[in-house]
């Protein structure tokens, strides 16, 4: 049902066939709601080496990193 | 039989054993006042004495220590935030409670702190300040007077606050006010800085000793006393002992001009906190009314512990201005406090 | 605490001991000793706490001693009040007739900041056969009127106001405490709930008109509160005239609403979000729509079984 994973400063939670991530940045509170797809991508590394024909994902999800780092969370 | 207390606890831990329930109440009450809840914890964990301590006076300790860890993790994330943003050719300096930790200090272990101190070179501080701004830290809004006051004569610029997370970032470019009259030039301990990760520094061992005695008289403060002069004590204990490296320390705050203070500061420690053989350190008049004030703290009534805070905070404006700054300084003070209205 | 409860000891009685040496109070897991010079918290106090572990002098540790101390007014004003416990006074000075509320938010704080070590969420909860309900809400939502109704109707009142989940178990655990009702709760519950026992109200608090319902015995039952865990997260809205609606929610909307009203936020972690998110996706969550009390209850009651 439910799936943790972590990247950085950044923790997100995901659940079974539910289209939503839930983000948290324990060291400064901040909380978000977004598109699990993007958060999975962003994890798996996926944004960088994405092809052509996924530019559509890759574009949200470097969105959603960029959201992130605004909040001052190192991805690294 | 005496009570025992807060301080006793903290210097003799195994007087836990002698602790009845209802004393509990005054030492945690303390504990919480005084922000010492989190290393009285850590000091009865460290004496391998925390079972002997009932239940429910556990459950304050463990928020404390739980408190003091996430804080301590929050500020030292601000400092990462802050590093990744500025140039890597500026180089930070911590202070403080940011120090103590980046250094894995004893007295960082429960240590409660929320603001990030941080020090950089005065050729620098306009550009590292607007740079704060520009990533969310927010200047006060402050009289013309203060801001002039801040700008000319202290050591730091006014506290900024993150216009969302509310955390608070003191940037400061010298341990002590330009204008006092023991200044210390800033290249006296730059070239002593030690580097603890790619350009975040902290002041050598023995000059964050001497910063943490000359920051507590200069705050002139009583609540944060009896707080300030416990980091105080186990620095020392940590970095150069009670007895020979004693000597040492005083003569490199000698060597800043800063030695009948830092010897106040830490004569005052050894009164309330040192135990066993230590060396024999002097206790003039400040370091009386530093040991008096600490132990009044912040709770109101007591004379003789409010009579030393006056005198404590008179005695910081001393030191932290000359005669002819100071008397308009306090004056107009003193009308702001009385018309209500700021220039 | 001793064998004794208030409302054993008579209201003049209750009043020496505030003005005295201190009141003691066994609120949930947590020891109180209250004292106040006001001379308006003995008859509130003895009406709501009727059914709690009490004790006429100090003895022993206790988690909050608190201060409800009169303050000189100036020229202008009357007499006020301002709440204290170990030097912090979190609230500004209150006129003094809002005395005892101030008591009650003062508490509020106190338990929700010692709970740290948990999850503490901003909600009202309720149980049954062990498992949670959590109505958490913005105000004008609702919620504490929803709770009052299901507290005195068969549910188990663990709190009005917070919800503590323990990190390591998932249970929540139940302060007992009156119910706090704004405005025309206060007659909703009165008319709907005729024996409850409710104190006078008390006007123009920075929440409008408050009044207090005493919680049913069921509450103060020692026990571990809901060890099975929250079963059900139901968000209400309360809108005039409308009809009952139901919405299923996600569980990332439930957890990111959560994480929006927890207290303790600062102090969660990796680990206390990890555990939260475990307890909500064990939960079914909901958003219900409603003008009539009735409607939501009687969905509730059918809906939110184990």
């Amino acid at each position: 049902m439910l799936s943790v994973r972590v990247l950085g400063d950044v923790v997100g939670a995901t659940f079974k066939d539910e289209g939503e991530a839930v983000l948290f940045i324990p060291n400064s509170g901040d909380s978000m709601i977004c598109i699990a797809r993007d958060w999975l991508n962003l994890v798996d590394g996926s944004v960088s080496g994405s092809s052509p024909q996924d530019a559509q994902p890759a574009a949200t999800a470097a969105e959603l990193h960029s959201r992130l780092v605004h909040f001052g969370a190192n991805m690294v | 039989m005496q009570t025992i207390g807060l301080t006793d606890l903290l210097r003799l831990p195994e007087c836990v054993l002698s602790v009845v329930e209802a004393d509990w109440n005054e030492i945690i009450e303390h504990a919480s006042q005084s922000q010492l809840m989190g290393q009285l914890a850590a000091r009865l964990k460290q004496a391998n004495l925390y079972d002997d301590i009932p239940k429910a006076v556990r459950r304050h300790l463990e928020l404390a220590e739980l408190t003091s860890r996430q804080r301590s993790a929050a500020a030292m994330w601000e400092v990462n935030v802050i590093r990744r943003a500025l140039d890597p050719k500026i180089r930070i300096v911590l202070l403080k409670g940011c120090a103590y930790s980046a250094s894995a200090d004893e007295n960082a272990v429960g240590r409660m702190f929320s603001d990030v101190d941080i020090m950089v070179q005065r050729d620098v501080l306009e550009t590292v300040e607007s740079h704060l701004i520009s990533l969310g830290w927010k200047p006060p809004r402050l009289s013309g007077y203060d801001s002039r006051y801040y700008r000319n004569w202290m050591h730091e610029v006014p506290a900024m606050e993150h216009v969302r997370r509310h955390t608070v970032v003191d940037l400061h470019h010298a341990i002590n006010p330009p204008v006092s009259r023991c200044y210390i030039s800033p290249s006296n301990y730059w070239e002593q800085v030690v580097e603890l990760s790619k350009g975040i520094y902290v002041l050598s061992p023995v000059d964050r000793i001497i910063h943490c005695a000359l920051h507590l008289i200069q705050e002139g403060e009583s609540a944060k006393l009896l707080r300030d002069l416990y980091d105080l004590n186990l620095l020392i204990d940590q970095h150069c002992g009670w007895t020979t490296g004693l000597s040492s320390l005083l003569h490199r705050a000698n060597e800043l001009g800063v030695q009948s203070q830092v010897q106040s500061a830490v004569s005052a420690a050894q009164s309330i906190y040192a135990k066993g053989d230590t060396g024999h350190v002097t206790k003039d008049w400040l370091g009386s009314y530093l040991v008096v004030a600490a132990k009044v703290g912040p709770k109101k009534g007591a004379f003789a512990g409010q009579l030393a805070g006056l005198i404590l905070l008179a005695y910081s404006h001393f030191i932290k201005m000359p005669l002819r700054l100071l008397a308009p300084h306090l004056l107009h003070k003193l009308y702001i406090k009385i018309t209500g209205n700021k220039t | 605490m001793g064998s004794i409860l208030l409302g054993e000891i008579s209201a003049p009685d209750i009043d020496r001991c505030l003005r005295g040496a201190g009141l003691g109070l066994q609120v949930g897991t947590f020891r109180c000793l209250v004292r106040s010079d006001t001379g308006c918290l003995a008859e509130p106090l003895r009406l709501l706490y009727r059914d709690y572990p009490a004790a006429t002098s100090p003895e022993g540790f206790y988690d909050f001693r608190i201060l409800l101390k009169k303050k000189r007014g100036n020229l202008w004003g009357g007499s006020k009040v301002e709440f204290e416990w170990a030097g912090h006074s979190p609230f500004p000075p209150l006129p003094l007739a809002q005395t005892h509320p101030l008591f009650e938010w003062g508490l509020n704080w106190c338990v929700a900041t010692l709970s740290g070590c948990h999850t503490v969420i901003h909600s009202a909860v309720v149980e049954r056969d062990g498992r949670a309900l959590v109505m958490p809400g913005a105000p004008g939502s609702g919620k504490s009127t929803l709770c009052a109704a299901l507290a005195l109707a068969g549910w188990r009142l663990l709190s009005d106001e917070l919800t503590i989940v323990s990190q390591t178990s998932g249970a929540v655990e139940g302060v007992p405490r009156p119910i706090s009702l704004k405005d025309g709760s206060i007659d909703i519950i009165r008319s709907r709930f005729p024996a409850a026992d409710l104190t006078q109200p008390v006007v123009d608090t920075r929440k409008g008109t408050i009044a207090y319902v005493r919680p049913p015995a069921p509450a103060l039952e020692i026990c571990t509160g809901a060890d099975k865990g929250i079963g059900h997260i139901v968000f209400p809205r309360f809108r005039a005239d409308a009809a009952l609606a139901v919405e299923p929610i996600s569980h990332a909307m439930a957890l990111a609403e959560l994480l929006e009203n927890t207290f303790n936020v600062g102090l969660l972690g990796v680990d206390g979000f990890q555990s939260l998110a475990g307890v909500v996706a064990q939960a079914e969550c909901y958003a219900v729509e409603y003008s009539d009390l009735s409607d939501i209850t009687a969905w509730i009651d059918t809906t939110c079984k184990p």
